[in-house]
């Protein structure tokens, strides 16, 4: 993997000043040829895709056809019509909630370190006689505890917070063993591991396009077909129906019944672009250059005293370091690394309730994508070291 | 935090070209508003404005932390200084607008609006703003204008040919005009950088000699322009001297000593440019706007 090489498809990293980007897991850059793929759409093409029948209509459709294949192929699914595409991983995870057949007293079970993304949905649903079960965190024998009469359970595959990981694959199975579908956060993993659908026997799978080089606004929802045949429709309108009558309708075919109104076209050929680009560089040299950089961070981390989230061992953390310094507020430690052009984020990384429930007030976290250096992380190494002497 | 007291004004301003700092000031406000309520401020400003600059100090470690550490206390002390500095400015601001000077009318110190807008020009003396000395100013033996024994005296040292004395001269008619218990003593100046300054200083006295004085003061600023080698004797002329008496007292230079004894008193007492106008202990340097003669004056005669 050439870092050098990489780092020169994103304009951003060739300006003079360029920032020593660490919030990728917020959202990550984008190289130049998804920007070129989605001006491409623009330029050349910039119609609706399978209504209209011209020649511009028609090459929009088969470059969203290419797309959904591409992205299939990306997280192995079997079919590309089990791709639907969303604005992102929040907008995938309400799509399922809102569009599961469900009984009363349905039973949705989650871990208790999950983005408001996928907390909020069931708290709201609630209020349709559903109810919300919680297990610890990558806690096998809690999740078996937990696990009897759920109809779904909704996890984070890794956290955004420590980037520890659930141990999905044993969930999945001790899921299905009872009787119960699994939907997949994979907006954290997808981006920096294999994600392979099938081999995990997931259900559902959602991620966000923006957090793996794609365009912002650009998310997937996975699902196996015969389950995306069951569900209810929850935007409609446009696009999702084949024919309409005053009081009746025909809906549309999958994925474009899922798929209200005219879609985000450039977005979705600038996300299978995104994909493309992660396939050539390759997800396991990715993956192990982020470990490489975590541990640098978390070696001279440890040194300083600075406290760091999650699991010891940097290999169990993907790309992310939370931490905190010793009290200090992490805005502030985001606010002095950020006058260093050192990009961060602070705060409670939208999992208020884990933190609310920890008692912590909050954290740092730098996190990793493949553009990174272990110069960029000596740079913050030093001014962490100016910093500590605050406390 | 109550550093956004700071922080508003500055970013209210700046907010009126700019929505970036529109918004800033929004938050400022909603700080100082959360401040004023006694509860934390929840827009972050405050801590925005704390971490950078504890950053750019960082440096001088030592210093960052007391920086970082102290925030609050250093802002309170910021604050503090604002509104004192802000008071300091709001008087300033006051003197300048009623005496010309935002030292007040007693005084002929640095004020920086001056410099922004200057309105104190003046005809150089000296070449250097230097103390003036009310108390060395003459009045004995110098002309008079208006009732002798007004209750105010305003003294001008000024110089036939300076434009700015010139300038000076309707306000002070007016003045003298609207204020019985006002008079005016002028002292003559005549600088060297003007040419027929000392001619103009000679020619006036000489027109004193026949009780028309201040005739003569009027006509060489009236026709300030007109001035050369022969006009004095057209101005004595049209004044209906004796010219005969006039050309004698003129080309004999007979008020010599006179001039050079008022130009002394001017270097005495510190004239640096002229007009220079003093009422009691206040001075003013360069025209003047009547209504900052009015507001000295009114405060002079209670
Ligand atoms: C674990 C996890 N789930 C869900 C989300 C929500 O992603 P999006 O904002 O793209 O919908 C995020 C993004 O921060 C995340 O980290």
């Amino acid at each position: 993997m050439n870092i050098e090489k990489i780092r020169k498809d994103f304009p951003i990293l060739n300006e003079k000043k360029a920032p020593i980007y660490f919030d990728n897991a917020c959202m990550t850059l984008k190289p130049v040829q998804v920007i070129n793929k989605m001006n491409e759409y623009y330029e050349q093409y910039p119609a609706c895709g399978g209504r209209s029948h011209h020649r511009l209509a028609e090459k929009v459709t088969e470059e969203t056809m290419k797309a959904r294949k591409e992205i299939a192929n990306f997280f192995n699914a079997k079919n590309e019509r089990e791709i639907i595409f969303t604005r992102n991983t929040t907008e995938g995870i309400n799509l399922v909630a809102n569009s599961i057949r469900w009984n009363k007293g349905d039973i949705i079970l989650t871990s208790d370190k999950e983005h408001n993304s996928n907390l909020i949905p069931w708290i709201v649903a609630k209020n349709r006689g559903l109810r919300h079960e919680i297990f610890k965190f990558n806690d096998v024998e809690d999740f078996k505890k937990k696990i009897k009469g759920v109809r779904l359970v909704s996890i984070v595959h890794t956290s955004n917070v420590d980037g520890s990981s659930n141990n999905v694959h044993e969930m999945i199975k001790i899921a299905h063993e009872n009787n119960a579908s699994v939907l997949l956060d994979a907006a954290q993993s997808a981006p920096h591991k294999s994600v392979d659908v099938r081999k995990l026997d997931v259900d559902f799978m959602v991620a966000s396009g923006h957090k793996m080089l794609g365009p912002s606004g650009m998310g997937v929802l996975y699902g196996k077909m015969h389950l995306l045949e069951e569900l209810n429709q929850f935007l409609v309108g446009g696009d999702t129906v084949k024919n309409s009558h005053y009081h009746t309708f025909e809906p549309e075919d999958i994925p474009e019944r899922f798929e209200a109104g005219l879609q985000n076209y450039a977005g979705m050929i600038g996300f299978a672009e995104a994909v493309r680009y992660l396939k050539k560089v390759g997800l396991k040299d990715i993956e192990e250059h982020e470990l490489k950089l975590n541990a640098q961070l978390t070696d001279a981390f440890n040194n300083l005293g600075i406290t760091i989230l999650g699991p010891k061992d940097p290999k169990l953390r993907s790309g992310v370091v939370g931490f905190n310094v010793g009290q200090m507020n992490p805005h502030d430690v985001a606010l002095m690394l950020n006058t260093h052009n050192i990009m961060i984020r602070s705060g409670m990384h939208c999992v208020h309730s884990w933190f609310n429930a920890h008692k912590i007030n909050g954290s740092a976290r730098a996190s990793f994508y493949l553009y990174n250096t272990s110069e960029e992380v000596e740079e913050m190494i030093k001014r962490m070291r100016e910093i500590v002497k605050l406390r | 935090m109550v550093i956004c007291l700071i922080a508003l004004p500055i970013f209210a301003i700046l907010g009126i070209f700019s929505l970036k700092y529109r918004q800033l000031a929004w938050e400022a406000f909603h700080c100082l508003f959360k401040t004023v309520q006694l509860k934390p401020c929840d827009t972050g400003i405050d801590q925005r404005i704390k971490s950078k600059y504890t950053a750019k100090l960082m440096w001088w470690p030592g210093l960052a932390r007391a920086f970082y550490k102290y925030f609050a206390v250093l802002s309170w002390i910021f604050v503090i200084l604002m509104l004192v500095s802000t008071y300091f400015t709001g008087v300033g601001v006051y003197n300048y607008e009623k005496y010309g000077n935002c030292n007040g009318p007693d005084s002929n110190a640095f004020c920086i609006f001056n410099v922004v807008k200057p309105n104190q020009e003046e005809c150089s003396a000296t070449g250097v703003k230097q103390t003036l000395y009310p108390d060395k100013v003459k009045i004995e033996g110098y002309p008079v204008r208006g009732d002798p024994n007004a209750k105010l005296t305003i003294v001008e040292y000024g110089c036939f040919s300076c434009p700015y004395t010139k300038e000076a001269e309707p306000v002070v008619r007016q003045i003298l005009q609207d204020y019985h218990d006002v008079n005016l003593v002028y002292h003559d100046v005549p600088l060297s950088i003007h040419k027929y300054s000392i001619e103009a200083a000679e020619a006036a006295l000489c027109a004193k000699d026949q009780d028309k004085y201040w005739a003569y003061h009027d006509i060489l600023f009236d026709k300030q322009n007109l001035l050369n080698d022969t006009v004095f004797y057209d101005f004595a002329q049209e004044l209906n001297l004796n010219v005969t008496q006039f050309k004698e007292c003129y080309s004999t230079k007979k008020y010599e000593a006179e001039i050079n004894q008022s130009y002394a008193n001017a270097l005495d007492v510190g004239i640096y440019g002229t007009p220079t106008f003093f009422i009691k202990q206040a001075n003013l340097v360069g025209p003047q706007k009547y209504k900052t003669f009015k507001a000295i004056i009114e405060d002079n005669l209670g």
